[in-house]
């Protein structure tokens, strides 16, 4: 089990040039993404998590926007050459879907013609049947009961939950080895939420397909990811199994957050995090959460280094720094 | 709940369009105490917002009506009653006026309904603002400065400007993060302590309903199918649409997971079809009966609890103490 991992995140930053001076949004976060699983990057507003996801697909602006460190894609590297190599990966190799699947559908055409034009742009059919042959059975395997009716509608005549199936349908189409999905159903219901949720991972384990999903929602971590990586102010905080993460929180943004999640049981007393998250043109040094952490210690200006406390479970943050390699048991 | 504060008395909404009548309200009777909390929940379309505003006065229902402390309420209000009803909508980024500054924005209601003496005006906004937690230096600012949950504190500030008895919470920490959002409920539920607030607050997350609710109604297609207490709505939810709603929130203990309902996968042995009148949700319900088809179930009520089901679930859930 020496596999190179299919994406790979190497001490990244991100930097935009704004009137207020640089503004870093990303400070040097690392991860990886094996083939076929599904990781989580959590956080609030303005943690970077979907900076994140437009770096990858090299989106940014480059003439405000500037990155260091690595991205690799199945050993390729991606940011060198001005991002060109991205180019040739987007929507073939790498999917996105993002959050209101009706604002990502051209509201001029019907969902056939853009069906269409999605499948020979990915060389999958050359003639206008052989692709709404692959249309029906893309939309027939996401559990849409009349295909041929829905590929003749046009956006505003289907509903939430059924634009986000065709959007799914449509970035799953000739297995992409990576799907990045950015806060994927949440402006929609929780009942389809949840079906949209379970409706990529039956697709994504059939196909094989990687899943970095992007969430404000630590319930939908829980339910849908292998592993998580935990977002504060554009830093990676705390990355663990989502066992491991939800059974034992180490790090006291994790901790914080966790308890600022209504629960369903009786008697749920909300604690509040004190404080705001910090305008990133002028960050604290070291670890960003010490503004607001009740752990803060005077040496949490200085970067927390990364412990990894057992079964690849790391934290960043100073209260671990002694634990390094210590044994833990196994769940 | 002896007297109730507010009554909704067989309220109906529906809305003609050109091509189709939308029945957005059918029969909707509900009552809440004064110093209470009535959740309203159900899924986009469902109605909530719609009667939202029939209590605030904004929208006239086309049937039935709405009893404040004892006096049904015309369809024109008084300057008066307005007063006592107001509003804190769901996007702090829109319910602000952006040419406004905030203590300006915050200062009108009192000076509508002239609250305070002219030269006192001011005074009064600052004691407000301080007591959702927004300092003076923002008086003079514009809500462009301000941050998600620092615009809802100021359109809370607003609302209870008014002095209202009543304020109808519509998605108020929807477009908050979560750690913002405990801020804002700790506010809310602070504010009705203090002033004896009472809240209509619509939602659709059932943690949150949870979190704020004495009463919880749920709404399915204009129609409320479960009312009861909190705890015995989500400790016994009778309502197939209930059940669907708990077993697909996410939630975040492994506790929680198990005591969550898991809903039955299992389609309906062929008792469904589509013809008019029944129940709306018999159509994704796993224990429709013939008779679905046919009646539209009536609510129900065996104590406080009340449900609108041919063939309710029986199940009681042990949820784990927070």
């Amino acid at each position: 089990m020496n596999r190179s991992p299919l994406l790979q995140v190497e001490d990244l930053s991100l930097t935009f040039r704004t009137v207020d001076g640089p503004s870093r949004v990303l400070d040097g976060i690392s991860f990886t993404v094996d083939a076929g699983e599904r990781l989580a990057l959590v956080g609030e507003s303005g943690c970077g998590k979907s900076a994140t996801v437009r770096t990858i697909l090299g989106l940014n602006n480059p003439r405000t926007a500037f990155e260091t460190g690595a991205i690799r894609f199945a050993g390729q590297p991606l940011l060198e050459n001005g991002g060109r190599a991205v180019e040739k990966l987007r929507g073939e190799r790498i999917a996105l879907i993002v959050q209101d699947p009706v604002a990502s559908l051209n509201p001029m055409f019907t969902i056939g013609n853009q069906m269409d034009a999605i499948i020979r742009r990915k060389g999958l059919a050359r003639s206008a049947s052989a692709a709404r042959r692959i249309a029906r059975e893309a939309l027939a395997a996401v559990s849409i009961s009349d295909p041929e009716r829905l590929l003749s509608a046009y956006p505003h005549q289907i509903s939430g939950g059924q634009a986000q199936r065709v959007i799914i349908a449509s970035a799953l189409l000739g297995n992409p080895e990576l799907l990045l999905a950015d806060e994927p159903g949440t402006a929609l219901d929780v009942t389809v939420q949840a079906q949209t949720l379970r409706l990529m991972e039956d697709l994504a384990a059939r196909s094989g397909t990687a899943i970095l999903l992007i969430t404000h929602n630590l319930g939908v971590v829980r339910e849908f990811a292998d592993r998580v990586c935990v977002m504060y102010a554009g830093q990676i905080v705390e990355s663990a199994s989502v066992a491991d993460l939800f059974s034992s929180p180490l790090h006291p943004y994790t901790r914080a957050l966790l308890d600022a999640v209504p629960r369903l049981g009786e008697g749920s007393r909300l604690k509040a995090i004190d404080g705001s998250v910090p305008n990133l043109t002028e960050a604290p040094s070291g670890c960003r959460f010490r503004t607001r952490c009740p752990s803060a210690m005077p040496h949490c200006a200085q970067p927390a280094p990364r412990t990894d406390v057992g079964n690849k479970h790391e934290v960043a943050c100073w209260l671990f720094a002694d634990r390094r390699d210590t044994q833990r048991a196994q769940p | 709940m002896t007297t109730p504060f507010l009554e909704i008395h067989d309220v109906s909404m529906t809305f003609r369009t050109a091509k189709r009548v939308v029945h957005a309200l059918v029969d909707v009777d509900l009552a809440v105490g004064r110093g209470e909390t009535l959740v309203l929940v159900g899924e986009s379309g469902s109605g909530k917002s719609t009667l939202g505003e029939i209590v605030l006065g904004t929208l006239q229902p086309t049937g039935g009506g709405v009893v404040l402390d004892g006096r049904t309420l015309k369809p024109t209000r008084t300057k008066a009653e307005r007063r006592r009803i107001q509003l804190v909508q769901q996007n702090p980024m829109t319910s602000l006026n952006p040419r406004q500054t905030i203590a300006s924005s915050v200062g009108l209601p009192i000076r509508v309904h002239r609250l305070q003496p002219k030269g006192l005006v001011a005074t009064r906004v600052e004691a407000l603002l301080a007591s959702v937690g927004i300092s003076s230096e923002h008086l003079r600012r514009f809500p462009a400065v301000l941050s998600g949950g620092q615009r809802q504190r100021v359109a809370l500030a607003r609302a209870l400007a008014a002095e209202p008895d009543l304020i109808v919470l519509d998605e108020p920490t929807s477009a908050l993060d979560v750690s913002v959002q405990a801020r804002v409920l700790e506010l809310l539920d602070r504010e009705q302590r203090q002033r004896g607030l009472t809240y209509i607050f619509i939602t659709h997350d059932l943690g949150v309903a949870r979190s704020v609710g004495t009463q919880i109604a749920v709404l399915y297609r204009g129609r409320i199918v479960e009312v009861g207490p909190a705890v015995a709505v989500f400790a016994r939810p009778r309502h197939w649409y209930t059940v669907l709603l708990l077993s697909s929130v996410p939630v975040v203990s492994a506790a929680e997971a198990r005591a969550r309902p898991t809903w039955p996968s299992a389609a309906p042995a062929g008792a469904i079809d589509q013809s008019e009148g029944g129940c709306a949700f018999r159509g994704r319900c796993p224990r429709a009966i013939a008779v679905c088809n046919s009646i539209t179930p009536p609510l129900v009520a065996t104590d406080m609890h009340a449900v609108a089901c041919h063939n309710p679930n029986q199940d009681v859930i042990a949820w784990p103490a927070a």
